[in-house]
């Protein structure tokens, strides 16, 4: 092997490095592909080693108990059928987490039957984690155990929430900044305003949190005054089955190749048949291979 | 396989080409601030780590600010002044804390800001309400005193006024009783506690109603005055600040003796009556608290009428002006007070940075007032503010101006800079010497070290005889100091050849028989020396002139021979 061909194999090697985490990350909001400050990578990586199960149609949602279902930023509005699905889930003695800040669970929402509705706007507070008037920090007004030793919550560009039993909230020099100015202005009411609450659907537990960055990769990588680790590890270990939905929520986000991917990866049908092409190209050129040896 | 590895990195060279196209077009360095904020949220490392957990003090001033009434109005009603005046005092410190942190978190334009200015009011009707209960107090005092002395004219005086001061107490407690829904539910709104201060209302409102009742037993207890021959009048019976009232008064049938007019219990004027007993005077409203007044007359025992007046408050505007001072931290401020058009004098105005008094000022008689104030490095938020009870003008506060102050370079800044100009001094010292250190030889060798007399010299032509010759002239023409300075340096040009002195001119004639002790001539040389000082420095003449000449010549004979 000589000198150019190494440094053309080194070169391959690195092409195929790049070219696979090209591939296989995206830029996307809030997508557990993401590797930017954007993305929700890191929680679902110490998601994912425990053991949480992912749901990709709620329409084939097992008939777990005391589960606890994740719904980080909802990307589209839920059918009838999925908003049944999610009742006759949470009826089975089951918890609901949804984390939204754009008011897409609204449906959702007021077909369970909830009292809880997302207000969404710019919160903002003098109350800050960071420079930035909507890094609010909230903390708690009831006992539950999801606020198990949580003191403080830091959050970023959150909305509000009204209704159900309000355990997170603002502190009373809170407004909501309807002129995106970014100061309070006269009429801008200060309020003290909710940013997670629970309510009682059926047999199950709904919670509401107004704030889906708390997830996001930029916020775990932060130096946050609030106990934002203990939260999301209170959601991680709180109901012995953890599960995850995958399909209206923007942490399944995927585009191009990446997406082609993840289909791929996640189609059996399309694994097999893949898996048959590779084993008839290698045995083609190791005919191919085996005839010139023959005829030398 | 070499054109096959070859086809494949062109291949990809062209997939990674396509990759950054989008990046190609529309070319932008990426940056946390640039990627940051987004729909959903803000990077956080792109906001600087500044948190700020602030409600809790907030919360707790805006509550003892509310509690802080409460002392002042029960120390007014018990009569103990000191202690509501500490009280109050202590009312403004925290006043301006709370101030001070409204502007630092840009809380002016909320329900913060609107507590804010209900309790500055509070305080100045509290302060104000202070004051008349100190003077409703003096009243009963000398109402005692006239009743001993039996001076009705001045017990009747004295009675007005209670009526006055209890009019001023009682309207500006139900100033404040009325504001006080709206603060009880802007503090209601923000999580405060409205208890003592309710308790606080009601306490006023029991101060009102018992200086009422004693007000109404000195009303029953007024002398009734006999009519006199003295009248008085105001005309106009109201006014403004700037506006002047006209006096008119008459005394018939009384001697000939001025009129003392009595304005609020005080000696205000004297007039004299013309020859018809008329007398008059003006009363320009300026430096007069606003609300009502009262006026009589006394000529000896005898007492006009009382008359009253009333002065009404005015609105006032106030324009404040920043320019830089004599220094980076003094800022100088200059600004006009004026009411209805005119400029208010005399008047005091506070200057105030980020909520806290920096200085004050008083305004000149064309309104203007000038002063500086030394502020730290940074941004700061001036007003100049005018609140004075002594004016029958309402407050004002000019508008925020903003100015920025950069400190000059610190301690360490000009350490460094010290150190930078010493070691580049140090550098080209070191730099010079070793570039002598190389030239010198070069030059020494170069150099020719024989002397000759400088080209300013008195005589590098001159023979000895000539310079003889002149030093006769000289002395004859009574300057002998410059001839004796001549046949010096006639020595220096003919005996510093030989010695390589540098610059022997610089030598003094002591200097020079110290440098040629030992050398035939010392001892005229030295006597040389003497004569030239006694000639140069002390004037002498005459034998002093010979001595000189006879030792120079002396010298140069032994020297070389040479002899004038």
């Amino acid at each position: 092997m000589n000198r150019t061909t190494v440094v053309i194999m080194v070169l391959l090697v690195l092409a195929t490095i790049t070219l696979t985490i090209h591939f296989t990350t995206t830029d996307i909001e809030f997508s557990r592909h993401n590797i930017e400050w954007t993305g929700t990578s890191r929680f679902f990586a110490a998601l994912e080693s425990t053991g949480a199960g992912e749901i990709t149609s709620l329409s084939g949602l097992p008939g777990h108990r005391d589960a606890l279902l994740l719904i980080i930023a909802p990307g589209s509005p839920y059918t009838p059928e999925e908003v049944d699905a999610l009742r006759a889930f949470l009826d089975d003695r089951n918890t609901v987490v949804i984390a939204d800040e754009t008011g897409e669970s609204g449906s959702l929402l007021e077909g369970l039957g909830s009292s809880i509705t997302i207000v969404p706007g710019n919160l903002s507070s003098i109350e800050r984690g960071f420079s930035d008037p909507r890094t609010i920090i909230v903390t708690p007004l009831a006992e539950d155990p999801l606020l198990s030793g949580v003191s403080s919550l830091a959050l970023n560009h959150a909305s509000a929430v009204s209704g159900g039993e309000t355990l997170l909230a603002t502190t009373i020099f809170s407004w909501m900044d309807a002129n995106g100015n970014g100061r309070l202005d006269h009429d801008e009411p200060l309020a003290s305003y909710g940013v997670f609450s629970r309510d009682t659907i059926g047999n199950g537990t709904l919670y509401v949190l107004s704030d889906a960055s708390l997830f996001s990769n930029g916020m775990q990588r932060a130096r946050l005054v609030g106990e934002n680790d203990r939260f999301l590890g209170n959601l991680l270990t709180s109901r012995p089955t953890l599960l995850v939905e995958q399909s209206r929520s923007l942490t399944a986000g995927a585009d191009g190749i990446l997406a082609l991917v993840l289909t791929v990866k996640s189609t059996m049908v399309i694994k097999i048949l893949l898996l048959i092409l590779s084993i008839t190209i290698v045995w083609i050129i190791y005919s191919r291979r085996l005839g010139e040896s023959g005829h030398t | 396989m070499m054109r096959g590895t070859l086809i494949l990195v062109v291949l990809l060279g062209v997939a990674f080409l396509a990759l950054l196209t989008p990046a190609i077009l529309s070319p932008a360095l990426y940056t946390p601030a640039s990627g940051s904020p987004t729909a959903y949220h803000a990077n956080p490392a792109a906001l600087g780590e500044r948190s700020q957990e602030r409600s809790g003090e907030l919360s707790a001033l805006m509550q003892d600010l509310l509690d802080s009434h409460q002392p002042v109005a029960l120390n007014i009603r018990i009569r103990d002044f000191e202690e509501a005046e500490r009280a109050l005092q202590e009312y403004s410190l925290q006043s301006q804390r709370f101030d001070r942190l409204v502007v630092t978190l840009d809380l002016s334009d909320s329900a913060v800001g609107d507590f804010r200015k209900e309790t500055q009011k509070n305080r100045a009707a509290l302060e104000r309400i202070l004051n008349e209960s100190v003077r409703f107090a003096e009243i009963d005092q000398l109402a005692i005193r006239y009743r001993d002395e039996q001076n009705p004219a001045l017990l009747y005086t004295v009675t007005f006024e209670g009526e006055a001061v209890q009019n001023a107490i009682d309207h500006t407690t139900t100033e404040l009783v009325n504001r006080s829904p709206d603060l009880i539910a802007i503090s209601g709104g923000l999580g405060l506690d409205t208890s003592r201060f309710a308790g606080t209302v009601d306490l006023l409102n029991d101060i009102v109603l018992e200086n009422r009742a004693i007000q109404d037993d000195r009303q029953a207890a007024r002398p009734e005055l006999h009519p006199s021959t003295l009248t008085l009048s105001v005309i106009p019976e109201s006014g403004r600040y700037g506006d002047e009232l006209r006096i008119t008064g008459t005394r018939t049938s009384l001697p000939d003796s001025p009129v003392t007019l009595v304005l609020d219990s005080r000696e205000w004027q004297t007039v004299e009556p013309d020859e018809a007993g008329i007398f008059r005077t003006t009363l320009p409203l300026g430096r007069i608290r606003s609300g009502e007044h009262l006026l009589y007359a006394a000529v000896g025992r005898m007492y006009s009428g009382i008359v009253s007046f009333t002065v009404q408050g005015s609105d006032t505007s106030l324009i404040l002006d920043l320019s830089p001072g004599t220094r980076w931290d003094i800022v100088t401020c200059t600004g006009t007070l004026t009411t209805r058009g005119m400029p208010v004098a005399g008047a005091p105005v506070s200057i105030v940075s980020d909520g806290s008094l920096a200085g004050t000022a008083t305004t000149g008689t064309d309104g203007i007032f000038t002063t500086t104030v030394t502020l730290p490095a940074g941004e700061h938020t001036l007003q100049a503010v005018f609140e004075n009870d002594d004016f029958p003008l309402n407050p004002s506060r000019s508008s925020g101006s903003i100015v920025h102050l950069s400190s000059p370079p610190g301690l360490p800044t000009l350490l460094i800079l010290g150190a930078v100009i010493i070691t580049v001094a140090a550098a080209g010292a070191a730099w010079f010497l070793r570039w002598f250190r190389e030239v010198e030889p070069v030059l020494s060798a170069t150099l020719d070290h024989s002397w000759s007399p400088d080209p300013g010299s008195a005589t590098p032509a001159l023979s000895i005889a000539d310079i003889s010759s002149r030093y006769r002239d000289l002395v004859a023409a009574g300057d002998p100091g410059s001839g004796a300075r001549l046949l010096f340096h006639a020595l220096i040009d003919r005996l510093s050849a030989p010695r390589k002195t540098q610059n022997p001119y610089s030598l003094t004639p002591r200097e020079l028989a110290a440098r040629d002790a030992g050398e035939p001539y010392e001892a005229p040389l030295r006597s040389f020396a003497r004569g030239y000082e006694l000639i140069r420095y002390q004037g002498l003449s005459g034998g002093a002139c010979d001595h000189l000449f006879a030792a120079w010549s002396e010298v140069l004979t032994l020297e070389g021979g040479d002899s004038p």
